[in-house]
């Protein structure tokens, strides 16, 4: 895994749980990699994956069998993508409508581009 | 598990090297410890594994005195020096005379880890380059599964893949009742692995902080101006400022290990003082 | 690994095992060289004199203190480098055990694995003789002589030992040097004893229960001028350099 500077790298890992989950990669009641097994797939320092695992489980996306491991909790979509959804409006919205209000980009524009984007995907998936 | 107190020592009488030193260190954690060329960070690694006497002050591991040597102390650690001399023998025989002596010994973990660094276990360890024989202690500290592993300098002589299996056997091994020392100044390379870090300045130990204490205290950002009293600590850069900012209750940010041990080795760090 | 006891035997013979597989290479080497040198010297004076052949006896007394030293030389043989020294003294085993181990395979174990090459060396040379048709001896070594000199070279070993500990570089240069200067006190030493005893100079010769020469014998066996050193010898000098050679070990640092 290749790690950005933008984040704590136990956000960053938690970042890729959101985005399995979103994707419905990861499934309710799915186990999760052990806390040992992501480390060593990452090289990342135990204690920090252990911190994600809390961060997540406190945010009740993942919840702990003890003994067994970690499990994706049954409501794990519905508050990731609330949750993503409102970094969205809060963060990258305001910086995307002052991009395309000084860049003078009508919405119909956009949506063009965005149909064509979903086009493109579907084709790509088959 | 290691406590320094009051560590004073010097290679000569007249000389010091660690002035009332003090270090605690806990298990369950990979410590990264850090210092400038010649801060004497060899010398630490040393007196923990009571190879070198203080001149006061005390050292001590799980409550006993690592320079007392005794088998019990000896074998609640295993050293992996930077620069080492290995015998005419190979792998099996050196396994065969030396493991006998760590009673958790590993030897099934051993041989996959030699695999894992491609080192051919019937070649003369005398034989080896550096950087196999380095592959080749890293394994056999680990595969001794003691409860401290001193490593000095472990990454000097690793290829790449090699950093890779050196920081994924360190994931895989750490637990709760283990502690891992990584001496060393390619601190890239262990940026990920390392959850505490510690540094050594002017003789003493002038930070040890989990990394969780550090992104809770301090910000890593790159800023146009610093004119701003929560800036710690910054360096100019083509784009701006790599700055130290103290954390009004932003997000965790990414910890730039090198921004972070400059910040602290610079004179009268604000950074320092933000943990005192 | 809470049980780990301060002293056990197991961790004494893993200690022996380890120096004997780590410096096979330089112990077979000095063991070929011995016997090499034997043989030549052998084979060069039965060639001037067949009757060198029984000389073999002496031969095996002198080869196990030339021997021997050599081997007591190779000692600590870790502590010639720093870096091996840093894992001999991190070993998990205590100092006395790494002490015993030491000595146990400069003396014991050498006497017993030299005697028994020797042997071996002897039925060549017998066998040869066979061929030959000249008679060759067996030694004996199990006679009070035998055994008086195997405690003369542990006695004198225990300083190459303590030697083998102190000195970085070439401990054998440096304690076969004091061996000399010892020899040269002791001498010294017998030759004023004498002095004082004669009343005039005269050269002596010390058998070991008193002075000798040409014209008189003095029994001193009982005279506390030669009892005492006579003690000291016997019974205190290895413990002594023993128990140097213990804090040599404890104090080292790497």
């Amino acid at each position: 895994m290749n790690f950005k500077d933008d984040k704590a790298i136990y956000l960053q890992l938690a970042d890729y749980f959101y985005e399995n989950i979103l994707t419905q990669e990861l499934k309710p009641d799915e186990r999760i990699p052990s806390v040992r097994d992501l480390a060593i797939d990452t090289e990342v320092n135990p204690n920090t994956v252990m911190r994600t695992y809390k961060h997540l489980q406190d945010s009740d996306i993942i919840y702990n069998k003890r003994g067994i491991g970690y499990f994706v909790s049954n409501d794990a979509y519905k508050i990731t993508h609330k949750m993503k959804k409102e970094a969205f409006i809060n963060e990258q919205l305001p910086e995307f409508f002052k991009t395309i209000k000084y860049l003078n980009i009508n919405f119909s524009e956009i949506e063009n581009l965005y149909q064509n984007y979903l086009k493109s995907e579907t084709h790509e998936n088959k | 598990m290691v406590e320094i107190n009051n560590l004073n020592f010097g290679y000569k009488k007249k000389e010091t090297l660690f002035s009332e030193l003090n270090l605690e260190l806990k298990e369950g954690r990979i410590y990264g410890l850090l210092g400038k060329n010649g801060s004497g960070k060899t010398t630490l690694l040393k007196q923990i594994a009571g190879l070198l006497h203080p001149q006061s002050g005390t050292v001590s591991l799980n409550d006993e005195v690592p320079q007392k040597r005794t088998p019990k102390v000896l074998a609640s650690y295993y050293m992996i020096p930077e620069e080492f001399e290995t015998p005419g023998i190979n792998v099996k025989t050196f396994l065969k005379v030396t493991a006998p002596f760590y009673p958790g010994f590993k030897t099934k973990e051993f041989y996959e880890y030699l695999e894992e660094f491609k080192i051919d276990t019937k070649q003369k360890l005398s034989k080896m380059s550096y950087g196999q024989k380095k592959k080749f202690l890293i394994s056999f500290g680990m595969a001794a599964d003691t409860p401290l592993l001193i490593t000095d300098e472990p990454t000097n002589g690793l290829d790449i893949p090699s950093k890779s299996i050196f920081r994924k056997l360190m994931a895989s091994a750490l637990s709760e009742n283990k502690l891992f020392v990584i001496s060393t100044h390619q601190v890239k390379d262990i940026e990920g692995i390392i959850d505490t870090v510690v540094v050594l300045e002017d003789g003493k130990i002038v930070f040890n902080q989990a990394l969780e204490n550090i992104s809770d205290k301090l910000c890593f950002k790159t800023l146009k101006s610093i004119d701003d009293e929560n800036v710690l600590y910054a360096e100019k850069g083509i784009t701006g400022y790599s700055a130290v900012v103290r954390n009004t209750g932003e997000e965790a940010s990414h910890i730039n290990t090198e921004l972070l041990f400059n910040s602290i080795i610079a004179k009268d760090s604000k950074v320092v003082n933000e943990f005192n | 690994m809470e049980n780990i006891k301060s002293f056990s035997f197991k961790r004494i013979l893993l200690l022996m095992q380890k120096t004997l597989y780590e410096n096979a290479k330089s112990v077979s080497i000095g063991l070929i060289t011995v016997f090499g040198l034997f043989s030549f010297i052998l084979i060069m004076s039965a060639l001037k004199d067949a009757g060198a052949w029984d000389k073999l006896q002496a031969f095996y007394y002198v080869g196990l203190f030339i021997a021997g030293f050599f081997i007591s030389g190779m000692a600590f043989s870790n502590f010639r480098n720093k870096e091996k020294t840093m894992s001999w003294l991190t070993l998990p085993a205590s100092i006395s055990e790494k002490l015993i181990s030491e000595w146990l395979l400069t003396t014991i174990i050498y006497i017993i694995a030299y005697s028994a090459i020797f042997y071996a060396f002897n039925l060549i040379v017998f066998l040869i003789g066979d061929v030959f048709n000249f008679e060759v001896n067996f030694i004996n070594i199990f006679t009070k002589e035998t055994l008086i000199l195997f405690l003369h070279y542990i006695i004198i070993q225990s300083i190459l030992l303590a030697g083998a500990a102190t000195f970085k570089k070439v401990p054998l240069f440096f304690t076969i040097s004091s061996l000399f200067i010892i020899g040269l006190i002791i001498s010294f030493y017998l030759t004023i004893l004498a002095l004082g005893i004669k009343g005039q100079f005269e050269v002596f010769q010390f058998n070991g229960n008193g002075i000798q020469s040409n014209n008189f014998n003095y029994d001193l066996q009982n005279h506390w001028l030669i009892k005492v050193p006579k003690i000291m010898y016997y019974y205190v000098t290895a413990p002594v350099f023993w128990i140097y050679t213990y804090f040599k070990i404890k104090e080292k640092e790497a």
